[in-house]
């Protein structure tokens, strides 16, 4: 799988605040109140977060993995472009990986092609725009109606395609969007428009539509049973359409930390369980609120192991089945090839900071994969 | 399953691009009612004991499971529109209308299009107007269970809360998750109101009966002051120890205030 592309990810944790206090609230979002909120640390993290992308850049990654997520403690990244914005002046090679804009909770899509234009030709064309339905919470916190979220989805892709490629002015007569003008004057370098991944966990549906569009579709960190199954989909429905699925039309995002020793990586592992279970502890009604999904989301997304409380046999079942990748260069190198191999991916997402690592603990994964474990899982 | 003492027929009536269906049962002039967001329980004791002094239409809304919604379907406006249309073909009119929590909305917007086609309005704990002091509790960030828990003011001793909610509780799919979805659909934002609503039902000459239950926590009982200051002479009846759902919780009360007045007037 030699052009298998590899990218670096955080969320951007905030971690300001006691995640034990998760027992008081239906989830650590949506109503936790931002009085908890320290923007003198936000401000460090930020930073911090930012200059960690420099090194992954310098280090060789092929692209940089952002997102978006909001009133969520576990993402600091309110707004995925103005991270990708930062990302086009202060990185030189990696890819823009935005994975991505929720588009439903957008009002203005026409906007958001603007941004993306302006963005793609500021990082002289490395953006690669990707596009998410958003979990339903993202719509509560939005106030976009949960039940028009595929719709709203679909169309605003509908509208920043049109306003990349369709020469203006021309109008736009949707049933959520409706445009006088359709004229940007902020256009993406690359032709004919930067290229279109699709995220998501659970719905069937999302691979369907990514597979008819053949954009790659990007499995955050599903269990491997459930995203061979998402994969196959994806599979079939390229048949379906008389295409045949290549590497590069699916990817997979797996958190995985490296250090020099087993001991320290053991160690420093265990802040992907920081949130304490708290990643998914959601009301059904703000993950997947009534009209939002076709198939109980909530449900299949409850089950993912890292969603879990931590402790050992926790931890140690979490690295069993791959949910989490933790060792020396030696020992990631080889589960990452297995999972690459098994699923058959063209793109590797690597989460490899979460929760307390320290910068410098955070620099040094970063090194150790450009250095010993990328080289030689591209050797392959 | 009810103890019905009323026979009551189920009917698939073709209509605006769906079926509606519709129990109908008792006889005496025609009332409609319409259900909440609690979506459509089938033939319950309130329609039973209303149904002694009227024959009772009783819908499920388009997009409430038994109903299918067609496609022009996606507001309350829609609703109204959707119901006086079968008034119109069922040559129903005038007809008594009794509305529920959203219902009592549709029923009000009703009451606004065509007010000659209705002899007597009731809204009940009514969605539609915007409180001013308190707020419209958010059923819609809240537990289903909790919600429904929430819609009473003494679960314990309400024989139809046991026999609607005291089973097991089906957290997914199902007519009921199909009418959260069009609760959804058509309150979401503004959240469960027409700002204008207000200002057109001071056109309303119909006599109305505004019914709350005292203890509401979904709908504020100002609500149900501002519905009476906006509808010229309307009524306005509490029902103490009840909470937003006096149909499940106070059914023989709440018909007997309904009928009383519909007597009267």
């Amino acid at each position: 799988m030699a052009h298998t592309q590899y990218y670096y990810f955080t969320e951007q944790p905030y971690t300001g605040y006691d995640p034990a206090i998760q027992g008081e609230y239906p989830a650590l979002r949506l109503t936790l109140p931002n009085s908890l909120y320290d923007a003198k640390l936000a401000s460090e993290l930020y930073n911090r977060y930012h200059d960690e992308y420099q090194v992954a850049d310098e280090a060789g990654f092929d692209g940089i993995m952002i997102n978006e997520h909001h009133t969520a403690p576990f993402c600091m990244q309110a707004s995925i472009n103005i991270t990708g914005a930062v990302l086009a002046k202060i990185t030189r090679r990696a890819k823009i990986v935005m994975l991505g804009n929720p588009l439903p909770v957008v009002d203005n899509p026409l906007r958001l092609a603007e941004e993306l234009a302006m963005i793609d030709c500021i990082s002289r064309g490395r953006l690669v725009s990707g596009f998410v339905r958003g979990g339903g919470v993202e719509s509560l916190a939005n106030n976009v109606n949960p039940a028009h979220n595929r719709e709203r989805f679909e169309e605003a892709h509908d509208v920043i395609l049109a306003a990349w490629t369709r020469p203006g002015p021309f109008r736009w007569e949707g049933k959520h969007f409706q445009y006088r003008v359709i004229n940007p004057w902020a256009l993406p370098l690359q032709k004919p428009h930067p290229p279109i991944m699709v995220p998501g966990t659970a719905s069937p549906e999302t691979v369907v539509w990514a597979a008819k569009h053949r954009y790659p579709y990007i499995v955050l960190g599903s269990f491997l049973e459930q995203t061979q199954e998402l994969i196959q989909i994806y599979h079939e429905t390229a048949e379906a359409e008389g295409y045949e699925m290549q590497p590069e039309h699916i990817g997979y995002l797996i958190r995985c930390f490296v250090a020099d020793t087993h001991e320290k990586a053991q160690e420093q592992g265990k802040n992907f369980f920081w949130q304490n279970g708290a990643l998914n502890k959601q009301p059904r009604e703000w993950m997947a609120p009534p009209g939002y999904a076709t198939v109980n989301v909530a449900g299949i997304r409850r089950l993912r192991a890292i969603s879990r409380s931590f402790d050992s046999l926790a931890y140690e079942e979490a690295q069993k089945n791959y949910q989490l990748v933790v060792g020396t260069p030696d020992q990631v190198i080889e589960k990452l090839r297995y999972v690459r191999n098994l699923l058959g991916v063209g793109h590797l997402f690597l989460w490899s900071h979460d929760g307390y690592m320290t910068h410098e603990d955070t620099v040094r994964c970063i090194e150790l994969m450009g250095k010993e474990v990328l080289p030689v899982l591209r050797e392959d | 399953m009810t103890t019905s003492t009323v026979q009551f027929t189920e009917e698939r009536v073709k209509i605006a691009g769906t079926e509606l269906y519709v129990l109908q049962g008792g006889s005496g002039p025609p009332i409609l009612v319409l259900h909440g967001v609690e979506g459509f329980e089938g033939w319950l004791p309130f329609h039973d004991a209303l149904a002694e002094q009227a024959t009772v239409y009783a819908p499920a809304h388009p997009g409430y499971g038994q109903t299918s919604c067609p496609a022009w379907v996606e507001t309350i406006p829609h609703q109204a529109v959707f119901y006086h249309w079968f008034l119109q073909e069922q040559a129903l009119t005038p007809v008594d209308v009794v509305g529920l929590g959203i219902g009592g909305w549709i029923a009000a917007q009703m009451a606004v299009m065509c007010p000659q086609h209705i002899r007597h309005l009731a809204l009940v704990d009514a969605a539609g107007v915007r409180p001013q002091h308190g707020e419209v509790f958010d059923i819609f960030i809240t537990p289903w269970r909790q919600v429904i828990e929430r819609c009473f003011y003494d679960t314990t001793h309400s024989p139809e809360y046991q026999r609607l909610f005291g089973g097991e509780f089906q957290e997914f799919g199902g007519p009921r998750e199909a009418g959260r979805t069009m609760s959804i659909r058509m309150c979401f934002r503004p959240y469960m109101y027409d700002r204008s609503l207000p200002g057109m039902l001071e056109k309303v000459r119909i006599p109305t009966l505004i019914v709350w239950g005292a203890q509401d926590q979904i709908i504020p009982v100002e609500c149900g002051q501002l519905y009476q200051r906006a509808i010229p002479g309307a009524t306005l009846q509490l029902i103490e120890q009840c909470g937003h759902w006096p149909q499940f919780e106070r059914p023989q009360e709440l018909a007997r205030l309904v009928t009383g007045f519909n007597a009267r007037s």
